[in-house]
């Protein structure tokens, strides 16, 4: 008895109608930031080889010239890495939105959980990305100060 | 049994798995926001850089590009800069909100912190989903201009 008291006062939460229209709501705009994020990521890709492909037409013409066309490996590799990155977000935040929706339907706890560790796990990876991100900004802002 | 049917519309509780998901959750969410004020700060010192660089060059226009001096360019790179930085401290501020509230409701059971943290995050998506979509809006038009 004693016991059970004590895990009830620790985890109190009872999901009431403003905290599930808040994760409603949250999972809502979830979803929706999933598809077009993921939209985005495939438009990105096709803009890369749509870039690439007026870029190579355009060398293409001054060949003649003796002027060769640049290597643009390293472009189609962060395009691929952006397009890997957003695939994987899209996973883990759809996760978030579909198991927190069901969760709530069905009033099952244990799928909001998954949903929510969908959620954390979304989070992680854009921080790791974002870590990265700063750390090369950096290092561009260092250079440029050193040129200068 | 009678207490079941009547908390069966709301029998969703915290338990110890969603807890420590949710401490998680909420942990990487401060992590993502503290990294994103960075992020949207270096861009606008970034920003800064850029455009007291290219006004260095004074009126130098560039025939290329239409005559527009390197002064303009640079206001041009400046103001981009701003946008984007604006938008990453925006969006972390939702961030932190959501990890803040979320702890702060686990450590005081505090069941209006934790849907506040919800609304944060709800709040979080549906920005960066309109912030997206106008991008996709501005690829979609470069693709269009690089086809026609």
């Amino acid at each position: 008895m004693e016991n059970s008291q004590a895990d009830s006062s620790l985890f109190e939460f009872q999901y009431d109608e403003e905290l599930k229209n808040s994760l409603q709501g949250a999972a809502n705009w979830a979803g929706m930031a999933a598809l077009i994020s993921f939209a985005s990521s495939i438009l990105g890709m096709v803009n890369f080889f749509v870039q690439r492909a007026k870029m190579q037409a355009i060398y293409r013409q001054y060949t003649e010239y003796g002027i060769s066309e640049p290597s643009m490996g390293g472009g189609l590799i962060s395009a691929m890495i952006s397009f890997v990155i957003g695939v994987l977000l899209f996973v883990f935040l759809l996760k978030f939105s579909k198991k927190t929706k069901q969760g709530l339907e069905t009033n099952e706890t244990y799928l909001i959980s998954e949903g929510l560790s969908g959620l954390s796990v979304y989070f992680r990876i854009i921080g790791i990305v974002l870590i990265i991100a700063i750390i090369f900004i950096l290092l561009g802002l260092l250079a440029i100060i050193g040129q200068s | 049994m009678e207490q079941n049917q009547n908390t069966s519309l709301f029998s969703l509780n915290l338990d110890a798995q969603n807890s420590y998901t949710l401490r998680s959750m909420a942990s990487w969410s401060k992590v993502l926001g503290w990294v994103g004020m960075i992020l949207g700060i270096l861009f606008i010192l970034a920003g800064i850089m850029v455009q007291q660089a290219m006004s260095q060059y004074g009126g130098y226009r560039s025939y290329r590009s239409g005559g527009i001096s390197a002064t303009a360019i640079g206001n041009y790179g400046l103001i981009g800069y701003l946008v984007l930085g604006l938008i990453f401290i925006v969006t972390s501020i939702f961030a932190i909100n959501t990890g803040g509230k979320i702890n702060a409701a686990l450590r005081s059971n505090d069941q209006a912190a934790l849907s506040s943290g919800f609304a944060n995050a709800r709040n979080y998506f549906a920005f960066w989903a309109v912030i997206i979509i106008i991008l996709l809006l501005f690829v979609l038009l470069g693709i269009l201009g690089s086809l026609g």
